[in-house]
C-alpha cells in the first residue's frame, strides 16, 4: 500500500451515506466491472464524467455512515479513488476502509479549506494533508499503534495471513 | 471507578479487570453472524487468508435473510457459495430459508444469543442483540473472516451515553418513537463511536419488542452498540430460549458517561423520520398530507409478533386504501407460525395486504416490494437514505407499525390516535 498520494480533490457533503457511495441494488454484484460505473452515483447521477482515476474524495463530516457493507470502501478502491479525507468517518467504513487496504484519513478544516478541483497531496504515514493549490496544511487525527500495523501490512486479510502461516511454521 | 454494562461485557471477553474508553482490545467472540449478503466476500477473504478451519462452528451462524427465496441468479449463485462453506466447514447454524428469518430477530428467538454475549456481525444492525443485555456491533467481511479464523477481534472501547427515558407513554407510541427522537434530537453522527445505553422506568416498561427497536436504531445515530440491561422482563423471554449460560451485567452507579440525557415520553407522540435521513424526524401530527403507495411493516427493527399484532388491530375489520399495496414481513418462521395461528394474516388477507416469506427484501431495495421513481412507503425499517428502497426518486417515511398500519387504511400518513379501528 502507497502511504503518499497527490491528486485532484472531488468534493462531496456531510453525511454521505453508503447509498450515495453504492446505491444498495448494486451490492450484491462483486464483480468490478459491473459496480465501477456506480460509484458515488447515489450522490452525483453525473459522476461517470466527473470521476477520474486518482482523485482524493474530499467529505465532510460521517463520511460513510449506513449500511456495513464492505463493498462499500471496495467499490471506491475498485473505481480508481486514490484516497477519502473527511472531516470525520462512519465508525464501520473507517474500519472496513482500514482493513481492506484503503487510505483514509480524517482532517479538520479540510471540509471548508479544500475546493473542487484543489490539488491536495497526502501523507498517511506522517499525516499530513496539504492543499497544493490554497498553500495550506490541515491537522490530521493520528492512527492508533494497531491500525498503522495493518496499513503497513497492506490490510486484514494479509495481517491475518502472516499470522496463521506464522502459528502453522511454529507447531 | 465504576463501569458501565458496555465496558464490564468488553473487560470480560477480554479477560482484562477493567477498561477504559479509547483503550483497544483484542476480544474473545461468543457468536460471529453473516447473512448471504455478507459472507460470500468473507468466505473468498477467509480463503485468501490461507484459513482452513474456522476457531470453532457452533460459534458461527450464517443466515440466508437478505435475498431469500433467491432474487436472481447472482444471489442464488451467492447463496449456493455459502451453503458450500457451512457444509464443508461443518457449520449447524446455517439458517436457510425453511428455519430461517431476519438474522437479529432469529438469534435472540433461537437463544443463541444470550446476556453477556460479545457478538460481531457482517451486518450493520447487528447492534439489535444489546437488547438482550449483549455487546453487539456490526463490522465488515474482512473483520467476519479474520473473526473466523482467529476467534477473535480487535475493539476499542467506547464511551458511553446514557439515555433515560421516564414517564408513561401514551398509547400507540412505543420504541420505534423513542428512537426515532432520539436520532432527530442527536442526529446521523449524535452517538458515533460510542455505546448508547438505554435505560429509565419507560424502557424499564417496554417489552423486549420495543428495546429490540431501540437498540436496532442506535447505528443510525452513528453508534458503536445500544445495550440494556436484561432485567427480570427480558429474561422471561430470554430464558426458555437460552441455548448457553446467562452472564448478567449493569452498569455501575459511578460509572462514567460522555453524556446523558433523559426524556419524558409522556408526551412524546408518534414520530416520523421523513427523507431522506433517519435524523429528519417530526411528530405525525405536523407532517402535511402525505399521499402513500406502498406501506410495509417488517425488517429487523419491527418484525416482532407485537409489530404484527399492532398492525392487525387497525387493519382487524377494515380495508387498507385501494391505492396502497401493503406489504406485513413476519421476522422469522417462528413470527409467521404464531401469526397464522393468531389469527393475524387472515386479518392482513382480509384487509387486502399481502404476507411474504420472513426476510429483508423490501428494505433494502432488493425485491418483494421495489419502489419506482417518485413513489414514497411508509415503512417500519431502520433507515431511509435516498434510494434505500428502490429508485432514487422514491421517498422513504419511517415510523412505527401503528403509524404505518393507520396509514395504510387512510392511503396518507396518519396519526394512529385518531383512526377508529
Amino acid at each position: 500500500m502507497d502511504f503518499k498520494f497527490r491528486g485532484r480533490a472531488l468534493k462531496f457533503g456531510h453525511n454521505i451515506d453508503a447509498e450515495q457511495i453504492l446505491p444498495s441494488r448494486y451490492t450484491l454484484s462483486a464483480r468490478q466491472e459491473e459496480v465501477v460505473p456506480h460509484v458515488m452515483s447515489g450522490a452525483d447521477p453525473h459522476i461517470g464524467i466527473r470521476l477520474k482515476k486518482g482523485d482524493i474524495i474530499v467529505a465532510g463530516t460521517n463520511f460513510g455512515c449506513g449500511s456495513a457493507l464492505e463493498i462499500v470502501p471496495l467499490a471506491l478502491k475498485w473505481a480508481g479513488v486514490a484516497a477519502v479525507i473527511a472531516e470525520s468517518f462512519s465508525r464501520v467504513f473507517y474500519r472496513n476502509a482500514i482493513n481492506i487496504g484503503f487510505p483514509i484519513l480524517e482532517g479538520t478544516g479540510v471540509y471548508a479549506g479544500i475546493g473542487e478541483g484543489d490539488m491536495v497531496e497526502i501523507d498517511l504515514e506522517r499525516g499530513l494533508i496539504r492543499s497544493i493549490t490554497k498553500m495550506r496544511n490541515f491537522p490530521t487525527a493520528p492512527f492508533p499503534d494497531f491500525m498503522q500495523t495493518l496499513m503497513h501490512v497492506g490490510g486484514l486479510e494479509e495481517y491475518v495471513r502472516q499470522r496463521l502461516k506464522r502459528a502453522s511454521t511454529a507447531t | 471507578m465504576g463501569m458501565t454494562i458496555t465496558e464490564k461485557l468488553l473487560a470480560a471477553r477480554a479477560e482484562v479487570e477493567s477498561v477504559q474508553p479509547g483503550q483497544l482490545l483484542i476480544v474473545k467472540i461468543d457468536v460471529v453472524l453473516g447473512t448471504d449478503a455478507t459472507a460470500p466476500l468473507a468466505i473468498q477473504v477467509f480463503r485468501r487468508m490461507g484459513a482452513r478451519k474456522l476457531f470453532n462452528p457452533d460459534q458461527v451462524v450464517l443466515v440466508h435473510d437478505h435475498y431469500v427465496p433467491a432474487r436472481d441468479v447472482a444471489a442464488a449463485e451467492a447463496a449456493r457459495a455459502v451453503r458450500v462453506f457451512a457444509q464443508e466447514q461443518g457449520i449447524r447454524n446455517h439458517y436457510e430459508l425453511n428455519r430461517g428469518g431476519v438474522c437479529h430477530l432469529l438469534l435472540p428467538e433461537e437463544g443463541l444469543v444470550v446476556p453477556g454475549d460479545v457478538v460481531i456481525g457482517a451486518d450493520s444492525h447487528t447492534c439489535t442483540y444489546g437488547a438482550f443485555g449483549a455487546f453487539a456491533a456490526g463490522v465488515g467481511s474482512t473483520d467476519m473472516a479474520a473473526a473466523w479464523a482467529l476467534g477473535e477481534t480487535w475493539l476499542r472501547v467506547p464511551e458511553s451515553i446514557k439515555i433515560e427515558f421516564v414517564g408513561k407513554l401514551q398509547p400507540w407510541v412505543g420504541g420505534k418513537d423513542m428512537a426515532l427522537r432520539l436520532i432527530g434530537d442527536v442526529g446521523l453522527e449524535g452517538a458515533r463511536y460510542k455505546a448508547v445505553e438505554f435505560c429509565g422506568t419507560a424502557v424499564e416498561q417496554l417489552p423486549i419488542s420495543h428495546r429490540v427497536t431501540l437498540c436496532n436504531m442506535a447505528v443510525e445515530a452513528g453508534a458503536k452498540n445500544g445495550v440494556v440491561a436484561a432485567d427480570e422482563s427480558a429474561l422471561a423471554w430470554i430464558r426458555p430460549r437460552a441455548k448457553r449460560n446467562l452472564r448478567l451485567y449493569r452498569s455501575d452507579p459511578d460509572a462514567s458517561y460522555a453524556a446523558v440525557r433523559t426524556y419524558d415520553v409522556s408526551s412524546l407522540a408518534p414520530q416520523v423520520a421523513c427523507p431522506p435521513a433517519p435524523n429528519n424526524v417530526k411528530p405525525v401530527d405536523a407532517i402535511e398530507k402525505i399521499r402513500v403507495d406502498q406501506v410495509v411493516v417488517g425488517s429487523c427493527t419491527n418484525g416482532m409478533i407485537d409489530d404484527l399484532r399492532v398492525a392487525a388491530t387497525f387493519l382487524k375489520g377494515n380495508k387498507v386504501s385501494t391505492a396502497v399495496r401493503t406489504i406485513v414481513v413476519p421476522g422469522t418462521q417462528a413470527v409467521y407460525r404464531q401469526a397464522v395461528e393468531e389469527g393475524l394474516v387472515a386479518t392482513f388477507l382480509d384487509a387486502g395486504a399481502i404476507v411474504t416469506s420472513p426476510g429483508c427484501g423490501p428494505c433494502i431495495g432488493g425485491h418483494m416490494g421495489v419502489l419506482a421513481d417518485g413513489e414514497v412507503a411508509v415503512a417500519t425499517i431502520a433507515r431511509n437514505f435516498q434510494g434505500r428502497m428502490g429508485h432514487p426518486g422514491s421517498k422513504v417515511y419511517l415510523a412505527s407499525p401503528a403509524v404505518a398500519a393507520a396509514s395504510a387504511l387512510t392511503g396518507v400518513i396518519t396519526d394512529p390516535r385518531v383512526v377508529k379501528h
